[in-house]
């Protein structure tokens, strides 16, 4: 005993603290066979910092290992200290709860391949297990009840590991060495198939063909996912999907599809390499592609749009039944249009009894709903469109630590919450519009468990300087000091934040579909000159009226109208009022269009060219005008429209002589083109506007810019003409984003 | 009319015109202060102004909405309409012609209401000091027992009934003053509501527990503002809402939520969940409420104060826009 401890006050300890992803991720079994290969003796453990690593041995060996572990992962402490104890070997040992928090929240993972070949190895003690997982792949944040990810703190405590699972799990050598969630068919969780009255149908492994036979029948099937209930069909029959639709009130936002492997993906889309690596990312999420015109889908999958979401199985119950189906299925978060997702056994029945044939349940509690993430490849670039299962929550280390916590509430659209620690800036999961009671209860306990997770207490809140957002009357009324941040500086900041532009002066060209403005009308086609403390407009979309406020989303020739009164005279309007609607006399037109609320959207503006050179008087969601104006494009015209700039006190962005040439191009030139030569309008005056602004690094922000071609557009000219110009990426530039600036802009004007 | 003018020219002026016109009622003017005598229960009393725009509109105008605004204020507080008094502000210059009209049509409306105004005052002022004319009244009446428990104890599960079609005022009026060429074009609803609420009463007793007429702000502003009293949610089947063609027309194409906008005859009403049939049958046999119908209920609150079930069967918020509609989305 005597000779181990002299050997300790010779061979002090060397302390670590590791940070970033690293729980729930097989770190500490990772570190502790690194340590062992080295022959060095002390322990591993997650913290509420991240992972600690304290070891001892000969100097060589703690040399060495340090080297490789600063190579594998980020050290952010590194000390020296006497060892208090002595250690025998190297373990992993019992979480440490207390400290602040610090380290990054653990997202959900896709199964694995070796997790896959597992399952359908008929071999393998788990051969048709739906819930295989290892230390790299498997549910976590949706299953975390409190940090740091330890099984105890999650809903796999439920199931005690059998001898088998259990003897992986203390085997250093094998896949699941300290996996939190393992388990098997002995010990883990089970699904089980119900019809709408909660008779069990199936509950042993005859549940896979009992699905499989149904979907192909065409039944639509409530499955519970990782991060809550799911729709799934067969996505090759029309009449089936146009039921989903028809059940779900969702006339034609988009579906996405879900394929058991990149080769059916293959066959449905046009998949570049940049497509193909978010499409095995282990985050999962739905990549927006160029959809293969070849009849294999439903064209109710994407009404009217040349592009289809696609996925890969997150687990090994989507795997098997795509496997099993052996064709592309429709696989949409289960909720009714507007509502929020259903995760909750309890809830699934009743929530979904008008929409579902089937119920594929499991007795895996989910914690936190999450709903799938979406992004797109585009100009070189992958772009987030939605940040959800697999990507949230997004952390950053502050470069700067600081004293003030922030709480932000985001906008009213596509809602998420970020907090600001000390270390730390974070981005929660998208929640969905406030627009549905569901919603915003939704929002209010997410906002709640959010903050308990990362445990912080609220120094100030951050909002959206609109009035009426439910996100800012809920900081109003919490009685704590409140942040409001104008809409569009918000999108800037995050953009900036994304470039790591934050500590100097941006040009942000913000368009959107709108944004309280600060001069009591809507924004939405904004030019800014904008630090996170900082916000000047220099420029904007010449303004124009909303005819009928909120209804001008659904109804976008009420834009159109609008824009047209201001280029055409009163015969000419007349004519368009009767081509959109019979219920409208000239008058009355007038009357609605002078009192309507101001706006300079560029969102608008797209749908308002959709109207009228698509026809597309009625939206189904925000968006499908600019999306299916997009899709219509003939990218064989090489013509283009053209904003007029004119400079004053501000930059005018006149879109009006545009829409005289648009007008008159209506009757000779076919859609496609004008949808194309309207698009490059847009991308010149962009890149133009960047040019003018040269002294700025210029970043794109906002909704507008997730349209696929705009940002080609933007990229190419921009290219030519040798000006900078930033594009969205992983934090997403619609709404979605909005609480990160607001977090980082409150923390710049809140005075220290 | 000419402003300044005292003495007898004006006595006379009110001597044919105002009071020669309201005839048969028993105005007091030459009184400093009519004598009402005893009142036979609890003395209810409230007062209104009215400064709608344009005068004359398709079923109606400023003098009968004047009487039938403080007589539906009454009404809905379970308070028989007894004597009102009227002051009438007027622009110089102002047509004697459309003067009797509109007296007239004030005279017209407290007979057919059975309340008899026992003071009144007329003044007419400078040019542009005021729009025309303004009327504002004071009405008293005589609460019938048993007494409403009101909104503030409300309790969940309450049906909540309309009488009639919602926001026909509303629109008529905007629709007049704008001269906005609707078809069919939307007529105001305004007429007092004594005796669907009088029918309503003597049906359910204790078990009606709250009436609102939803005038300024709609059917809206009584939801909003009997959750605030009581802490509950109102909640409200968009489906079940009584619409004309012409309201629905207007409100459509000129996006305004009819929830919100004024009606001068049609009130709200909860009552006790078990009674809403028999609610419903005592309305239909009055004429002025024989499309009422239950639009909803009184449930716990959770987030938002007042819901609206919309067609897709999603629980909307309905709020309050903190002043001038600014769209969220748009
Ligand atoms: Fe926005
Ligand atoms: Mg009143
Ligand atoms: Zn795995
Ligand atoms: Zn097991």
């Amino acid at each position: 005993m005597s000779v181990v401890r002299t050997e300790c006050e010779q061979q002090p300890c060397r302390n670590f603290v590791l940070t970033g992803l690293v729980q729930g991720r097989g770190v500490r079994p990772a570190v502790s066979r690194l340590a062992v290969r080295f022959g060095l003796r002390g322990f591993v453990r997650n913290s509420a910092e991240g992972v600690d690593v304290t070891v001892t041995g000969d100097v060589d060996g703690l040399t060495a290992f340090a080297e490789k572990l600063g190579q594998t992962y980020r050290i952010a402490n590194a000390w020296t200290s006497d060892a208090g104890e002595q250690f025998d070997g190297f373990v992993i040992r019992e979480s440490r709860v207390e400290g602040s928090f610090a380290t990054v929240v653990p997202t959900d993972v896709a199964i694995c391949s070796k997790c896959i070949a597992d399952l359908s190895d008929g071999n393998s003690r788990r051969f048709g297990y739906p819930f295989t997982t290892c230390t790299q792949c498997g549910p976590r944040y949706s299953i975390l009840a409190a940090m740091p990810f330890d099984r105890q703190r999650t809903s796999m405590h439920e199931f005690a590991m059998c001898n088998a699972c259990h003897s992986e799990y203390t085997d250093a050598a094998d896949r699941r060495f300290h996996s939190q969630t393992n388990c098997c068919a002995n010990c883990g969780p089970r699904c089980w198939v119900t019809d709408q009255y909660d008779n069990v149908l199936e509950s042993g492994p005859g549940f896979l063909s009992f699905i499989a036979d149904a979907i192909v029948s065409g039944q639509i099937v409530a499955v519970k996912g990782l991060g809550g209930y799911q729709l799934m069909c067969d996505a090759t029959q029309r009449d089936v999907v146009a039921e989903l639709r028809t059940r779900k009130h969702r006339a034609r936002k988009p579906l996405a599809v879900l394929v058991r492997d990149l080769r059916m993906a293959v066959e449905i889309a046009e998949i570049d390499s940049g497509s193909q690596t978010q499409l095995s990312d282990p985050a999962n999420p739905i990549v927006i592609m160029p959809a293969k015109n070849n009849g294999l889908l439903a064209e109710e999958i994407s009404p009217g749009l040349n592009t289809v979401g696609v996925m890969l199985p997150a687990t090994g119950l989507h795997w098997m039944i795509a496997d099993r189906v052996a064709r592309p299925l429709v696989l949409t978060s289960a909720n009714l249009s507007g509502g929020a997702i259903v995760y909750r056994n309890d809830d699934a029945m009743s929530a979904l009894r008008e929409v579902a044939d089937l119920w594929l349940h499991h007795d895996r509690e989910i914690l936190r709903p999450i709903d799938d993430s979406v992004v797109q490849f585009v100009a070189g670039q992958c772009m987030t469109v939605r940040a959800a299962r697999g990507i949230s929550p997004m952390s950053w280390s502050r470069s700067v630590p600081s004293s003030d916590t922030i709480v932000s509430l985001g906008g009213h659209q596509k809602c998420s919450i970020g907090i600001a620690t000390t270390s730390h800036w974070l981005l929660g999961p998208h929640i969905g519009d406030l627009e549905t009671e569901e919603t915003r209860s939704r929002f209010m306990e997410e906002t709640a468990a959010w903050q308990k997770l990362i445990g912080n207490r609220v120094g100030s809140y951050a909002c959206d300087q609109h009035p009426d957002y439910f996100s800012s009357m809920l900081a109003e009324k919490s009685g704590q000091s409140v942040v409001r941040v104008q809409h569009h500086h918000a999108h800037v900041v995050s953009a900036a934040f994304q470039h790591g532009l934050l500590d100097q002066q941006v040009l942000g060209i913000a368009f959107d579909g709108s944004g309280a403005g600060s001069d009591q009308t809507i924004w939405g086609g904004e030019i800014l000159i904008a630090s996170p403390s900082e916000c000047n407009r220099v420029g904007y979309l010449q303004p124009f009226r909303l005819p009928g406020g909120a209804a001008a989303i659904q109804q976008p020739w009420r834009t159109a109208l609008s824009l047209i009164s201001q280029v055409c005279d009163g015969n000419e309007l007349d004519a368009w009022i009767h081509k959109f609607t019979d219920r409208l006399d000239l008058s009355t037109a007038c009357f609605m269009i002078d009192n309507a609320p101001m706006t300079t959207s560029m969102g608008r503006l797209f749908d308002a060219v959709a109207a009228i050179s698509l026809g597309i008087f009625q939206a189904d969601y925000e968006g499908e005008p600019a999306m299916r104006l997009e899709s219509a494009c003939d990218e064989s015209e090489t013509g283009s429209y053209r904003f007029e700039l004119h400079s004053g006190d501000s930059l005018l962005l006149d879109w009006r002589p545009l829409l005289v040439d648009l007008l008159e191009d209506l009757p000779s030139l076919s859609s496609g083109r004008i949808a194309m030569k309207f698009h490059r309008a847009v991308a010149n005056a962009v890149v133009e506007v960047a040019g003018r602004f040269a002294g700025f690094p210029a970043v794109v922000c906002g909704g507008v810019f997730q349209n696929r071609l705009l940002l080609k557009l933007i990229h190419d000219r921009a290219t030519a003409l040798a000006v900078d110009i930033r594009f969205p990426g992983s934090i997403p530039t619609n709404d979605g984003g909005l609480a990160l600036g607001q977090l980082i802009a409150a923390s710049a004007m809140t005075p220290h | 009319l000419l402003h300044g003018e005292g003495g007898r020219v004006m006595r006379r002026f009110l001597r044919e015109r105002v009071l020669g016109r309201l005839g048969e009622y028993d105005v007091q003017i030459d009184a400093d202060a009519a004598d009402l005598g005893q009142f036979e229960g609890e003395v209810a009393i409230t007062t209104d102004s009215f400064v709608v725009s344009p005068r004359f509109f398709p079923g109606g105008d400023i003098g009968s909405l004047c009487v039938h605004g403080v007589v539906n204020d009454l009404s809905v507080s379970c308070a028989t309409p007894k004597y009102m008094t009227l002051a009438i502000i007027v622009e110089e210059g102002f047509a004697i012609s459309e003067f009797d009209r509109i007296v007239d049509r004030i005279a017209g409306a407290a007979k057919a209401c059975a309340i008899k105004i026992v003071a009144g005052d007329t003044k007419v002022v400078p040019k542009n000091s005021v729009d025309g004319m303004f009327l504002s009244a004071t009405a008293v009446g005589v609460f019938r027992e048993p007494r409403l428990v009101g909104p503030k104890r409300l309790k969940t599960g309450a049906k909540l009934i309309v009488s009639g079609p919602i926001g026909e005022h509303g629109f008529a009026v905007l629709c007049a003053r704008e001269s906005l060429g609707f078809t069919p074009a939307p007529k105001s609803d305004s007429s007092p509501l004594q005796l669907a609420t009088m029918a309503l009463h003597a049906a359910l007793g204790s078990d009606l527990f709250a009436m609102r007429d939803a005038t300024r702000g709609g059917v809206a502003a009584v939801c909003h503002e009997w959750a605030e009293a009581c802490g509950n949610a109102m909640w409200i089947d968009e489906s079940q809402l009584p619409l004309s063609d012409s309201a629905r027309g207007v409100s459509e194409i000129l996006g305004l939520d009819p929830l919100f906008v004024a009606g001068e005859g049609v009130f709200v009403a909860a009552v006790a969940s078990h009674r809403a049939d028999d609610a419903l049958q005592a309305l239909r046999r009055v004429e002025i409420s024989r499309h009422a119908c239950v639009i909803g209920e009184v449930q716990p609150c959770r987030v938002s104060p007042v819901l609206v079930r919309r067609g897709v069967g999603v629980d909307q918020p309905l709020d309050e826009p903190l002043a001038a509609m600014l769209p969220r989305i748009c």
